[in-house]
């Protein structure tokens, strides 16, 4: 029983790892501001999930569990705010994302 | 009125599941004063800007959006990541597009707004009175919220059909 858990811990770890360095390499792979934002927001997600799962698998259920299942929900609240804010404030200064399909040819499209 | 009472369970709940020590006096006595003190500066907030929604209702239908919501950030979360690992075979389609919202009262709107930015994939540049601009990574996901799923499931938990 303890090797399943301290598997299934291990197993969820290491998936919240390597979503962080793919976030880590997303952000440097795509080629502008709003794109980055959203390989920022993977590591935001899944990867935050996974690791605390594994950890709340290591530690058992007790209070420390509790606190830990507030941090996920804590974070899942708050940073979809934190890169609103940023991209937000990014559009408003003028920043032109660049788009595949522009919004003139997407109106089109849906009206054909 | 009923908020009051609600924030107050809510903050001692919070408080003392975060301090682990539920017998000593002093402790205690000091997260006593730190909920009344929170609880005394959002009723002065709420003087200025009152608390109209159904919130009550939307709190006790959570449950059902979710496990969804889960599901939905799965899914966005792999198609992110093949365009981060394969940019070859699967090219980013960046799109931009106003959409309409369905949900109707405040707290589903910022709801709304905060689900599309928490899929990754999809974020939510402005919000206006009926209407929400979207920015999204690939196409397919703009086309699953134009489809409306979320925006039903979220109009749902205020109470519409």
């Amino acid at each position: 029983m303890n090797f399943i858990i301290d598997a299934l811990s291990w197993a969820c770890l290491m998936l919240g790892c390597f979503l962080g360095i793919s976030g880590a390499i997303g952000i440097f792979r795509f080629d502008e501001f709003y794109s980055r934002a959203h390989a920022a927001s993977v590591t935001d997600t899944l990867c935050v999930l996974f690791i605390i799962s594994g950890l709340v698998l290591q530690s058992g259920f007790n209070l420390v569990t509790v606190k830990m299942i507030f941090i996920v929900v804590l974070l899942w609240l708050t940073s979809p705010v934190a890169s609103h804010a940023l991209i937000r404030s990014a559009y408003q200064t003028g920043l032109k994302p660049k788009l595949a399909i522009t919004r003139k040819e997407s109106s089109k499209r849906t009206q054909s | 009125m009923p908020y009051r009472y609600l924030l107050i369970i809510g903050l001692s709940i919070f408080w003392l599941l975060l301090s682990g020590y539920w017998t000593n006096p002093l402790i205690l006595g000091l997260g006593a004063a730190s909920v009344a003190l929170s609880t005394w500066i959002a009723m002065r907030i709420e003087k200025k800007y009152a608390f109209k929604d159904k919130g009550v209702s939307i709190l006790i239908r959570q449950h059902t959006f979710w496990p969804w919501l889960l599901l939905e950030i799965v899914k966005s979360n792999i198609a992110v990541l093949k365009c981060i690992w394969m940019p070859k075979t699967n090219p980013t389609s960046p799109i931009i597009r106003q959409l309409k919202m369905q949900p109707q009262s405040n707290i589903a709107r910022t709801l709304y707004a905060n689900a599309i930015t928490l899929t990754p994939g999809t974020v939510s540049i402005e919000v206006r009175d009926e209407e929400i601009l979207v920015y999204a990574l690939l196409e397919d996901a703009m086309k699953d919220l134009e489809d409306g799923e979320m925006g039903r499931r979220v109009h749902k938990l205020e109470g519409g059909n």
